[in-house]
């Protein structure tokens, strides 16, 4: 192979654009999907800019149309963001149509906005009800239950503060449970922002249970730190030993990023505390064992948090959790007075283009 | 003003507002993409850009060979070696970036850079190749394709968990033939029994998956959800910070008699 030609293009190569366009166009059409997670996102708030291209890619070379699917654009669009378990807020909205009756979608955000901001504008507390408990969460309080004063707890921090909002959440009952039991943090992240993330809830939530009469809880310094060169680096923390391994995870690719190349190496349990759209994704690897606990979402907040009131005292974000299970409630009632008005909407205005 | 600086600390102050205007030109992108939505988008970009820069330098002078070398130059050779190949590739990379768009391979000496910036950049692609692959069967293909194997025909199991084993072995075939299989391509020549056998089970699959993507959708939901409540505590806390929140509860309560 001639790798160098490959790695920059001639002039002369540019020549037989037309043809090599075309066969690069029949070649797409046959490709299989390059292999990958069945779902995947980005961190970030932005689609990632392509700062340099690999052998074989020149600057002038047309890069070749995806596969054909059977859906538009739009549509594939709409799929992409919606399953992306990161949140990808920027991202244009149509203008509403003359031609075809649809819900104008900033009108949909604005009335699941109202249905939520009204509550916690007005410091609504119904309706609040109890968020059901999901396997793996009685699971993961026992493994830290376990933890001895002074036991070594492995972190990785995958979150940072474009997911915070929900995995702070979940972080800040299992972080007190871990700093009530004595245990010794190490706390990696191969986000740059993840140990200033993991610094600030971990202060606050010793902050918090020091002003607690009789509490008294290690105050040394937070040892978290940013690890470059992503889950590549990953296996060298299977050498170090270590009581328990904790996945605070927005994504179910830091999970089992963990499970596929740390957990392997030293055999240590792992509990993964994830936002709410992983949670499916990472259920099998409960049930098969390798996972030793699975909190997820504000409900496995609120269920973690009533199984460390029963044992330890008040934990660190009642206010918050009960917040969100109002504003879970109705938001809940915005989507599904919107699905049942989207539905009869399409059934009147297809009724109507039959006659 | 002055009652609103005198409550906080002005850094912390300035933050807050910073955060509220930048937290809601973001926002406004549900109205559509306009230059405020990405005068928003941008600043955020740049400042998560211009810390993680300092971050990821700070690390890198952390890490345990990098701090062998500044205090010992000439002590293990090798330990030069990740630091040539990072020179490399940098220098390769910018060569790449500055020249980019001027047509051509360039000099001679362009080449050359360019061939050198080849090494590292394999040896990353390889590494992380050989490393995904092992950690995708050690981690995922073999411990679920066992367990799935394990929960499958559990004979003298009660009628649940007999049951669930065997649906389990079903979807995950099932969603693998879906996956694996092109009716047009593999299954033409087949004989029409097997052709309309597999369709069977692929159509089976393609239910299995729905149901899996819809239960992702629904947590998706709850996921965001929880994302935008956060954001509206945020955005209020920060009003009650600034002294605005206390002033319009005020107004509210006057207006509605309750003061």
């Amino acid at each position: 192979m001639d790798f160098e030609s490959s790695f920059e293009p001639e002039d002369e190569e540019l020549e037989d654009e037309e043809q090599t366009l075309d066969a690069g166009i029949s070649a797409a059409n046959e490709v299989v999907s390059a292999p990958g997670r069945l779902v995947s996102g980005v961190q970030g708030l932005l689609e990632p800019i392509r700062v340099a291209t690999a052998p074989g890619e020149g600057d002038q070379e047309q890069s070749p149309p995806p596969p054909t699917t059977g859906y538009d654009p739009d549509q594939l669009r709409r799929v992409r963001t919606l399953l992306a378990e990161e949140p990808l807020i920027a991202g244009a909205t149509r203008s509403p149509s003359h031609q075809q009756t649809s819900l104008w979608m900033p009108w949909v955000f604005l009335l699941i906005g109202v249905a939520v901001a009204v509550p916690i504008l007005f410091q609504w507390a119904r309706p609040l009800g109890q968020a059901r408990q999901w396997p793996g969460v009685a699971e993961a309080f026992s493994a830290i239950n376990r933890l001895q004063n002074g036991d070594t707890v492995q972190v990785l921090w995958a979150y940072d503060p474009a997911t915070a909002g929900e995995l702070d959440l979940l972080a800040a009952p299992l972080v007190q449970h871990m700093l009530d039991k004595g245990a010794r943090l190490e706390i990696i992240s191969l986000l740059p922002n993840g140990p200033a993330t993991a610094r600030r809830l971990v202060s606050g939530v010793r902050r918090i249970r020091s002003q607690e009469p009789g509490i008294t809880l290690d105050q040394s310094p937070i040892d978290a730190r940013f690890v470059p060169g992503g889950a590549m680096v990953l296996p060298a923390f299977g050498a170090t030993p270590a009581a328990l391994a904790v996945v605070f995870g927005a994504q179910a690719e830091d999970v089992q990023a963990w499970l596929e190349l740390v957990a392997p190496r030293n055999r240590t349990p792992v509990v993964a505390v994830t936002a709410a759209g992983a949670d499916p994704v990472l259920r099998p690897y409960l049930d098969s064992g390798q996972l030793k606990g699975l909190v997820s979402g504000f409900d496995g907040a609120a269920s973690y948090s009533r199984l460390l009131y029963a044992t330890t005292g008040q934990p660190p974000n009642q206010l918050q959790l009960a917040q969100q299970l109002v504003g879970q409630n109705f938001a809940l009632i915005a989507f599904l007075a919107l699905i049942v008005t989207g539905n009869l909407v399409a059934a009147l205005t297809t009724g109507r283009r039959h006659e | 003003m002055n009652s609103l600086l005198g409550q906080a600390d002005l850094a912390v102050l300035l933050g807050t507002w910073v955060g509220i205007v930048v937290g809601l030109l973001i926002f406004s992108a549900i109205f559509g993409d306009h230059w405020l939505a990405r005068l928003g988008q941008h600043i955020l970009v740049g400042v998560a850009l211009g810390y993680a820069a300092v971050v990821t330098w700070q690390a890198m002078f952390a890490l345990s060979f990098v701090q062998g070398l500044l205090a010992n130059p000439a002590g293990d050779i090798i330990q030069w070696i990740p630091i040539v190949l990072a020179l490399l590739l940098v220098i390769a990379g910018g060569e790449r970036i500055l020249m980019q768009g001027e047509g051509g391979a360039g000099s001679g000496s362009r080449r050359w850079l360019r061939w050198l910036g080849v090494a590292p950049a394999g040896l990353l692609i390889a590494a992380g190749i050989a490393i995904a692959s092992l950690g995708v069967l050690q981690g995922t293909l073999l411990p679920q394709f066992w367990r799935a194997a394990q929960t499958g025909f559990q004979w003298r199991a009660a009628p649940e968990p007999f049951l669930t084993g065997i649906l389990t072995l079903l979807i995950t075939v099932s969603a693998l033939i879906y996956f694996g299989v092109d009716p047009d391509r593999h299954l033409s020549r087949q004989p029409r029994w097997i052709a309309s056998f597999i369709r069977g089970w692929i159509w089976f699959g393609q239910r299995a998956v729905w149901l899996a993507a819809g239960a992702i959708f629904a947590r998706l939901i709850v996921s965001r959800s929880s994302l935008f409540i956060a954001f509206v505590e945020g955005i209020v806390a920060s009003f009650m910070t600034t002294g605005i929140g206390n002033t319009i509860l005020t107004w509210w309560q006057m207006i509605t008699g309750a003061l």
